[in-house]
């Protein structure tokens, strides 16, 4: 049997690995077992994230045209960083990434923490910094090339700033 | 108290939704980011240092590492990169900014308590998440440039010392079961197969279908069992008496030595901890500690501008005998 990551040696490791009660097997050679850290007595790297995204990409034939709307990014290259673009890239890739994420967690929806209500945070801290918002709102003018809204601000940052000094 | 258990570490990975993710981002709004965060923990309760990395030359970014305030990717790239730091104590605090993620939230603190280092993470974690909205579904929970930290996002570790279970190969009987209960086990420290210093670091490898509690919960039972079964077998190993010498000679060379690698540091330091928590050798083990991060390389270079190898080897043993004084 060939070595079910780099598919090219024979396969002479067997690794289980049993997740929150799913159980993985994996048949490697031994260059590649050694690269995740399961042949050497003491743990290299234990780690199979990487291992197993490589998985995850290397079987990859079709769909990788599939561009996320929102960040640019393509299946193609998703499947090989296993790095995401955004948040959307989730819901856009969810076909390929929804089994990946099951096999790494043995598990599939969140039970944790949730980010806290932002109104009543932001109440309790001082305001943002409004030269910080002007300068943002400057370089967004520049990008969009609005100039005449572009030169607006710039005063007003300007005179901002002479305040600031006084 | 005394432990085999040398520190407690938490890490939160957070992203803002309005912003592209880090690999994603333009020089532009990676500095936008920065200065807006920088802004908005100015005016916080927080207080912390800002580092902005393209400033940080090799060696301090190098001895940051070795202190485990920032990853060596983060050391490496330094480029578009922010740093916060609060002062250093028992318990300190790490934000990295546009790492992998936008934010990598960390607290490490001295010893085993991983319930008050998750406290002081969260604490940050509100605090950033009330800049703009975090990237998060009800479904799959925060989320993260790569999939394998979805869910909590959260990244806990203890760091252990394990001399005898290491040396006796007995960790690897640990290692195959905790793998079944989603968590992870490696050397620290180590080059090749046999972890410098008998140094290991215990994680959870699942953030996905689990609350923070019950994760910290498993991280630290396991940690304790693992600690108890070390200690039990190094109180039988000290009654060899060859065992005691080697324990009592270790302490002798680091009290005396002048010049020390880096190799003969770990393996030496290694046998006085142990001698120490046994109570074998009268010493101070939270001193002793301190040197695993400052008689590293980097940490040598920044103390005292040495960048030759015997140079350091002799700082190093400068800095050891203080110690241990
Ligand atoms: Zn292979
Ligand atoms: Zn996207």
């Amino acid at each position: 049997m060939l070595c079910e990551n780099c598919k090219k040696n024979q396969a002479t490791t067997y690794f289980k690995q049993t997740v929150n009660g799913k159980t993985n097997e994996i048949f490697l050679c031994s260059e590649c077992a050694a690269k995740a850290g399961l042949s050497s007595p003491a743990p290299a790297a234990f780690s199979l994230d990487d291992f197993l995204l490589n998985l995850l990409g290397g079987r990859t034939a079709q769909s990788e045209k599939k561009v996320c709307p929102v960040c640019g990014i393509s299946e193609r290259e998703v499947l090989d960083s296993g790095r995401v673009g955004c948040g959307n890239c989730y819901q856009e890739f969810s076909g390929r990434l929804v089994p990946f994420i099951e096999k790494v967690h043995g598990n599939k929806t969140h039970v944790g923490k949730r980010p806290k209500n932002r109104a009543a945070e932001i109440s309790e801290q001082k305001p943002v910094d409004p030269l910080l918002s002007l300068k943002e709102k400057l370089a967004a003018a520049i990008k969009a090339e609005k100039f005449e809204e572009a030169a607006v601000l710039r005063d007003q940052i300007r005179d901002y700033e002479q305040k600031e000094q006084q | 108290m005394n432990s085999a258990v040398i520190s407690s570490r938490v890490r939160l990975a957070r992203n803002y939704a309005e912003l592209p993710f880090v690999p994603r981002m333009t020089k532009e709004s990676k500095e936008q980011l920065k200065e807006k965060l920088r802004a908005a923990v100015k005016g916080s309760s927080l207080s912390m240092s800002y580092i902005d990395m393209e400033q940080v030359d090799d060696i301090r970014a190098g001895a940051m590492v070795e202190d485990h305030l920032i990853s060596p990717e983060f050391a490496q790239k330094r480029q578009g990169e922010g740093l916060f730091l609060s002062e250093p104590s028992e318990n300190s605090l790490s934000v990295m900014v546009n790492e992998e993620d936008h934010l990598r939230i960390q607290a490490i603190s001295e010893g085993f308590c991983l319930e008050k280092t998750y406290e002081l993470a969260n604490r940050a974690d509100d605090l950033f998440g009330s800049v703009m909205p975090y990237a998060f579904s009800e479904k799959i929970g925060y989320l993260t440039c790569c999939p394998t930290n979805l869910g909590t996002g959260m990244r806990a570790s203890v760091m252990l010392h394990l001399p005898v279970l290491s040396e006796t190969g007995n960790i690897n009987r640990f290692i195959n079961a905790l793998s079944g209960l989603g968590l992870t086990v490696r050397g620290l420290y180590g080059e090749g197969s046999q972890p410098g210093g008998h140094i290991y670091q215990l994680s959870n490898q699942v953030s996905l279908g689990i609350t923070e509690e019950e994760s910290l919960q498993r991280l630290a039972d396991s940690a304790e069992k693992i600690e108890e079964s070390e200690l039990a077998l190094q109180k039988k190993y000290l009654e060899n008496i060859s065992v005691k010498d080697r324990i009592h000679r270790a302490y002798g060379i680091l009290r005396e030595a002048r010049l020390l690698s880096s190799t003969e540091f770990l393996k030496l330091v290694s046998d006085v901890r142990w001698g120490i928590l046994q109570g074998e050798i009268d010493g101070d083990l939270k001193k002793l500690d301190t040197l695993f991060g400052k008689a590293q390389p980097y940490n040598l270079m920044l103390s005292s501008q040495e960048n030759d190898a015997p140079q350091r080897d002799q700082r190093r043993a400068e800095l050891v005998r203080n110690t241990l004084l």
